[in-house]
């Protein structure tokens, strides 16, 4: 019954997208009003039928009905419900449903706040979301369908999968089911996976605005400012879906990283780059009128990027450790692919002349025009899209490798590490740059005493405090500097602001002003990041160790001990839980609990580190290789010592705050802020 | 470092091409230095034994399914010594062989398959046991030995397609 009701509904979305679609074109052919409103209920009409679907999934699952294969696989009895609800979105199928869910969800947000009759853009961005729209309605109706249920077939230990009675049209209904893929486990499925959904949907919706606005009026970039809401939530949620990923990561995978460099996980970084780019490219055009260029064009990439990244984890044709496995989804997201990529390449090519800048250059020397905001938002603009190329190469050159000479060629973490490395510390020091110049005109005396100033009270100070905490080599005190030195740009014109308006009397806080200082909050997570990530990078310390009970053992300045070993049975296999106390010069600083699950049904154990964080760094614990499970055993760990990690996730959560203030800044209709614009 | 090139002006700008010449230089040196410091083949078992000499002192990256048994941590040592059995690295030959689980199967059980030892110096990764594919970045030694320098699992249950 919830099967046919989940199935049906499904099917019923599907027709409507494409009775939209139609009706949409015979709306706009036959300029017809009514056909027109037409389109607009079927756009309205999906999430409730997806919402019907995605609801009978949910229900499936939270009453373990393990005669459906996709709740057999990813739900077992013991399974907490949060991990019940997760698993909606733990395999291909369910994710696919859940992704037309989300994607139904903001089409219904979109339509309901747009005038078909009014707004010319719609026909055209309805006509391309209902098209995304019933493509992975496809997938997960007739490619892989996430209600197809067991039968048996009369021979024991076999059954027939179906969505309908098929064999003897006796259901066959394991007891247990698999359960997660252990590793799934964890409280980060609940939020990482919908939060890069978000973020990659959102981006459907400015695309929509831009190709419309394309087509139609390609003169006309009043898309940019109707897609603004869109781009900044796509933005926050593919930050937050990173983040979120690499928190999960350093705490449950426990290689005492935050990072891979997996093709998965660059796939969702490119788009990431892109769209910080395209987002600097719009505040350009909006202070100098110039960037048109870059904005149009990256808006494009940033959409097919996306595209890209869905076809990295769910088509398994680029291998990877948390891509979706190969499966008869692939070939038709290669179609999809290549449809959207040529979409792009069209629009590129036809509608050349909407990419051209309207507005003139201004008449300054090559050397003043150096010292312009513009020449550094370009320089900015340049490395991020230099990033994403070499990110796209690493993904790539495996496959092109493999074709042209037939032998695979892979490259590793270090690549990445290499090739982007430097990119980004440039990028760092173009971000300190920023705030000290302006839009088109040179720096004045000022500025460059200021410059000097900020310069030199960096290098000072990285010097004493490299002096005082013996760092090794040039290169971490060179980047330390470009980071010290972005702070003190960052904290100068947030200062100098303040003073400014100050003194201008007002007492309200403009819209221009909230912007402002939700973009600086924005950079100075990004600051804090950089410094977390620096630690890690640079002076991470890894030592294996084996603790005999009670008996403390030093390890990078920290004494630790293990107290006590806990061997417990569950119902999904064994754990093993240490206990170890870590002191710091005698003084104990905390106990953390590293553990060993190991699951039955997977045959698999995980290792779940020990984590003790404070804001110089993380002592993290694993327990490694086979252990006895008598309590007095002796055990061997690998300790890591992460140095400065906090501010990493310090850093995030600024971040995320000074996007969200952004966004809802957004949602009000803007007034011209050209004073603010100005700094 | 702008990239519009000034039009209106009809003349020449050098300092921008050359400024641009050398950023282009500088982007594709990187890109080709970095590439080539931390390109690894990616080859079988089968390719692997049947040139050894070619591959000696490179830095190679082989896949092969992981005989069960032969798994043997030492933890005073920190290492983890184990056999791979050669497989396809072809995807339309495992898919037809009927996925990757039975691929892996059919490697393991496969008494003429190409078999090497491996070492690994540490932690043994949760996902190493019998039939999961494990991917090795190392080299090939004179012992006939591969040691390991990274090591990457895949389990073959995620290899399952739901709803078949």
């Amino acid at each position: 019954m919830i099967v046919t009701l989940g199935y049906a509904s499904m099917l019923f979305a599907f027709f409507a997208a494409v009775y939209g679609i139609l009706a949409i074109i015979i709306g706009q052919v036959s300029h017809s009003k009514v056909w027109l409103r037409s389109g607009k209920q079927a756009c309205l009409v999906l999430f409730p039928l997806l919402s019907v679907a995605t609801g009978a999934l949910l229900t499936l699952l939270i009453r373990n009905d393990y005669q459906v294969d996709y709740v057999f696989k990813t739900v077992n009895n013991f399974q907490p419900l949060y991990l019940k609800i997760s698993a909606l979105w733990g395999k291909q199928s369910g994710s696919l449903l859940f992704w037309s869910w989300l994607f139904s969800l903001f089409l219904f947000i979109w339509a309901l706040r747009t005038d078909p009759e009014k707004d010319r853009l719609f026909p055209t961005a309805a006509i391309f979301l209902l098209a995304n729209l019933a493509f992975t309605s496809v997938l997960h109706i007739w490619i892989d369908n996430p209600f197809v249920r067991y039968w048996q077939t009369g021979d024991f230990g076999t059954a027939i999968l179906s969505i309908f009675p098929a064999g003897t049209k006796i259901p066959e209904i394991p007891s247990d089911g698999m359960g997660m893929n252990p590793l799934l486990r964890h409280f980060g499925m609940v939020y990482h996976p919908p939060a890069l959904y978000l973020g990659f949907i959102a981006v459907f919706f400015s695309a929509a605005f831009e190709i419309s606005g394309l087509i139609h009026s390609p003169s006309d970039d009043s898309w940019m400012k109707k897609a603004r809401p869109w781009t900044i939530f796509t933005w926050i949620f593919l930050a937050v879906g990173l983040i979120l990923g690499s928190r999960w990561a350093y705490d449950v995978l426990g290689w005492g990283g935050y990072w891979g460099w997996d093709p998965v996980e660059v796939g969702a970084l490119i788009p990431f780059l892109l769209m910080t780019a395209y987002l600097h490219a719009v505040i350009g055009h909006h202070a100098t009128g110039r960037f048109r260029r870059w904005a149009s064009v990256l808006s494009l990439l940033t959409y097919g990027s996306i595209v890209f990244a869905v076809f990295v984890t769910r088509s398994g044709l680029i291998s990877s450790v948390h891509a979706f496995s190969a499966s008869p989804v692939s070939s038709f997201l290669s179609v999809y692919l290549a449809a959207t990529l040529l979409l792009i390449v069209i629009l590129l090519l036809t509608r050349r002349q909407a990419f051209k800048e309207t507005e003139k250059e201004t008449e300054l020397s090559f050397a003043e025009k150096l010292q312009t905001k513009e020449s550094l938002f370009t320089a900015g603009i340049l490395l991020l899209c230099i990033i994403s190329v070499f990110c796209l190469w690493g993904i790539l050159l495996p496959t092109i490798s493999e074709l042209i000479s037939g032998t695979q060629i892979t490259i590793g973490v270090d690549y990445y590490e290499k090739s982007t490395g430097p990119l980004f510390a440039l990028l760092l020091l173009v971000m300190g740059l920023i705030p000290l110049t302006n839009w088109k005109k040179p720096l004045s005396r000022k500025q460059w005493i200021t410059f000097g100033i900020l310069a030199l009270v960096a290098a000072i100070s990285v010097l004493a405090f490299r002096t005082i905490n013996n760092l090794p080599g040039i290169l971490l005190p060179v980047v330390l500097w470009v980071l010290l030195f972005s702070v003190l740009t960052v904290l100068y014109a947030w200062g100098s602001t303040v003073i400014a308006n100050s003194r201008s009397g007002s007492k309200k806080a403009s819209p221009g002003l909230i912007r402002f200082f939700a973009s600086y909050l924005v950079h100075a997570g990004i600051i804090l990041m950089a410094f977390g990530i620096i630690g890690i990078e640079f002076l991470q310390i890894e030592e294996p160790v084996k603790l005999i009970p009670n008996e403390s053992l030093s390890v990078a300045g920290f004494d630790l001990t293990l107290t006590g070993s806990e061997a417990a049975w569950t119902d999904e296999g064994d754990t093993l839980a240490t206990t170890v106390e870590i002191h710091q010069n005698g003084k104990l600083l905390g106990t953390v609990r590293p553990h060993q699950n190991y699951y039955t049904t997977y045959c698999q154990q995980t290792t779940i580190p020990g984590v003790h964080s404070s804001l110089s760094g993380d002592v993290y614990l694993i327990m490694t290789g086979s252990q006895s499970s008598s309590p007095d055993a002796e055990r061997t760990f690998t300790v890591f010592y992460n140095p400065w990690v906090t501010w990493l996730w310090i850093g995030s959560i600024v971040l995320c705050l000074g996007g969200l203030l952004l966004f809802f800044g957004s949602l009000r209709k803007p007034k011209v802020s050209a004073n603010v614009a100005a700094n | 470092m702008t990239e519009e090139n000034p039009v209106s002006k009809k003349k020449t700008n050098w300092k921008l091409i050359i400024g641009s010449l050398a950023i282009a230089a500088a982007v594709i040196y990187l890109l080709v230095s970095s590439t080539l410091s931390s390109m690894q083949y990616f080859i079988t078992i089968d390719e692997l034994l049947a040139n050894p000499e070619n591959y000696r002192d490179k830095t190679v990256r082989v896949s092969g399914a992981v005989i069960g048994d032969s798994i043997i941590v030492d933890t005073d040592s920190n290492t983890v010594v184990f056999t791979i059995a050669n497989m396809s690295a072809d995807h339309q030959a495992i898919a037809d062989s009927g996925g990757m689980a039975a691929a892996l199967k059919a490697a393991v059980e496969d008494p003429d398959a190409n078999r090497i030892n491996v070492i690994y110096h540490g932690v043994k990764p949760d996902l190493l046991k019998a039939e999961s594919q494990a991917i090795l970045t190392g080299k090939f030694g004179e012992d006939q030995r591969f040691e390991a320098d990274e090591l990457l699992l895949k389990c073959p249950t995620k290899y399952e397609t739901a709803g078949k």
